[in-house]
């Protein structure tokens, strides 16, 4: 799925949190990086058709956004992870699971039991199944909530920030889980993980101040970096910011 | 006429001319020899020195001073691409008719075993201890009683149907194809017909007690301050917090003891409220406008409390 964002801008009472947004993502999975508050959510939720944009136009899947019918659709397309999973903490794994599938339009008890299953497959959680959302740790949480999103084979998934609270091993997993997923859907993950970015990104948007400061592969922004490597560094440099220096890299006095 | 200043004479006798001098100037250089004598060789000096220096030529903005800023100029940016939308839109998964009646029902049924059962147990052992206590001692008027139950009842359902804890507005909700605001009018009428339903039930009874009220005016007695606080509790849940909708809740419950058992309510204040809670289509009409405010917040994705 195409999303084609052009001049697109948006303003909470008295904040402009897009200033003018020119994106285009063919496909893969596209990181969206940038400082707190440079309006990744607010791009997120306006993707998702949460939000109405303003500007534009946003073509989600070719669907208008600016319009009721656009963001209609596009809800049917789409699995959204936002920061906070919407869980139902005094629900069970597999009932928020079963909860989120009917919500997607699966009237069918079995059949959104057996999707449930799969996803909890998928991402480790057949253990928790019968755990209360409330009783997972932060991590399980962010398991579940992916799990939500994905419920239903969405061929758009819009993740804010999934891999914040997750170990080591859960983050590899799930690096491997977006791999897997990119080859027939289309995932836009905003993220303040470089690790992820470079390990898993397609491509790259940086978002600085409701503004589109850079578009193109991680190797690109790292290009940026002083050394022309170091993708950390290239993303200080592309915001402004001075490259802190190296600790590790300090000579010897 | 005074004789004119050197401004106006040099106007005069240089490129302007007499003509533009104001009427009364050039009346008065018509008749004074001595300022036609300044004009005159202030003409004679102006047409010597442009002889020896002939007007300059002015250059332009664009050929004089442009082509030395164009250096410092930001460079233009590079038309953006032209955007490359789907070429034709990605259909959504089509809800037939059937389907959607048969997901509604879903909805609905999840809201069943959404709501704590407690507030289950509360509305049937509420009105199942007023109808014994109706027939136990059916001298009493039954009225009072059955509007008490019905309105408290109905300000704790308004309240546990929109508690946070079980809010259907969270943001990951707001991208599904059933939206929050179906949900949320499921729950809503779900919890608050069956407590209404109750209440009428109880009625009937009381109605049909020996020397009790008629059964509609039972009714009337309490549906319009139940309608009225079930409204004011879910939009004060919805806005700001289950408090709030209690406090909203319980106000309104005041305003109808105000009109119905203190008659406190009198003058202007009488007069507004009494219709308000007293009679059906003044409270029906006003819960629906704040049943409408309720639902809007409903949609605001930004407002969830949970």
């Amino acid at each position: 799925m195409r999303i084609t964002a052009r001049e697109v801008r948006y303003r909470y009472r008295g904040t402009t949190a897009l200033a003018g947004v020119d994106l285009h993502v063919h496909g893969g999975v596209f990181g969206l990086l940038g400082p707190n508050g440079a309006g990744k959510t607010t791009l997120l939720r306006l993707i998702t058709g949460l939000l109405r944009p303003r500007g534009g136009p946003l073509l989600v899947g070719g669907h208008d956004m600016g319009t009721i019918g656009g963001r209609r659709a596009v809800r049917r397309l789409v699995g959204y992870l936002p920061e906070d999973p919407g869980l139902y903490a005094h629900l069970t794994v597999r009932k928020n699971l079963d909860h989120a599938a009917l919500l997607k339009g699966d009237p069918h008890a079995r059949s959104r039991n057996r999707r449930a299953g799969q996803v909890m497959d998928r991402l480790d959680l057949t253990a928790h199944a019968r755990t209360r959302a409330g009783e997972l740790s932060v991590g399980g949480r962010q398991r579940a909530g992916l799990a939500q999103a994905l419920i239903g084979g969405p061929p758009l998934l819009v993740l804010d920030e999934p891999t914040s609270a997750l170990d080591p091993v859960h983050r590899h997993r799930f690096r491997e889980l977006l791999r897997d997923l990119a080859r027939d859907t289309t995932v836009v993950l905003s993220t303040h993980v470089l690790d992820d970015v470079a390990r898993v990104c397609d491509r790259v948007g940086l978002l600085d101040a409701g503004t589109v400061a850079f578009t193109g592969t991680a190797a690109q922004l790292a290009r940026a970096a002083p050394d022309g490597q170091d993708l950390e560094q290239g993303y200080a440099a592309l915001l402004g910011h001075a490259p802190a220096p190296d600790q590790n890299s300090r000579p010897e006095p | 006429m005074e004789h004119l200043d050197d401004e106006a004479v040099t106007r005069a006798g240089t490129h302007e001319g007499r003509a533009a001098l104001p009427e009364a100037a050039r009346a008065h250089l018509d008749t004074c020899v001595l300022c036609e004598q300044r004009v005159l060789g202030t003409e004679r000096l102006a047409s010597v020195l442009r002889e020896e220096e002939p007007d300059p030529a002015v250059p332009s903005f664009d050929t004089f001073i442009a082509p030395h800023l164009t250096p410092e100029r930001a460079p233009e940016p590079a038309p953006a691409p032209a955007p490359e939308p789907e070429p034709v839109p990605v259909p959504a998964p089509r809800v037939t008719a059937g389907r959607a009646a048969h997901l509604a029902l879903a909805v609905t049924w999840r809201q069943v075993r959404l709501v704590p059962p407690v507030l289950s147990s509360a509305v049937v052992a509420g009105f199942a201890v007023l109808a014994l206590a109706l027939a136990l001692v059916p001298s009493r008027p039954a009225e009072p009683y059955v509007e008490a139950v019905t309105v408290g009842l109905v300000t704790i359902a308004g309240v546990v149907a929109c508690d946070p804890r079980r809010d259907p507005r969270r943001e990951a909700f707001h991208a599904m194809l059933v939206p929050p605001l179906a949900v949320w009018f499921a729950r809503l009428v779900l919890v608050l017909g069956a407590v209404l339903v109750l209440a009428v039930a109880v009625s009937a009874l009381a109605g049909a007690v020996p020397g009790g009220r008629p059964f509609p005016e039972l009714v009337g007695s309490w549906l319009p301050p139940s309608l009225l606080g079930a409204a004011l509790t879910v939009f004060g849940t919805v806005w700001r917090s289950p408090a709030v909708g209690l406090v909203l809740g319980g106000v309104s419950w005041a305003m109808a003891l105000a009109v119905f058992r203190w008659n406190t309510a009198t003058g202007v204040f009488g007069a507004v409220a009494a219709p308000l809670w007293a009679d059906l289509t003044a409270s029906v009409t006003v819960a629906a406008l704040v049943f409408a405010g309720a639902a809007w917040l409903v949609t605001r994705p930004g407002r969830s409390v949970g």
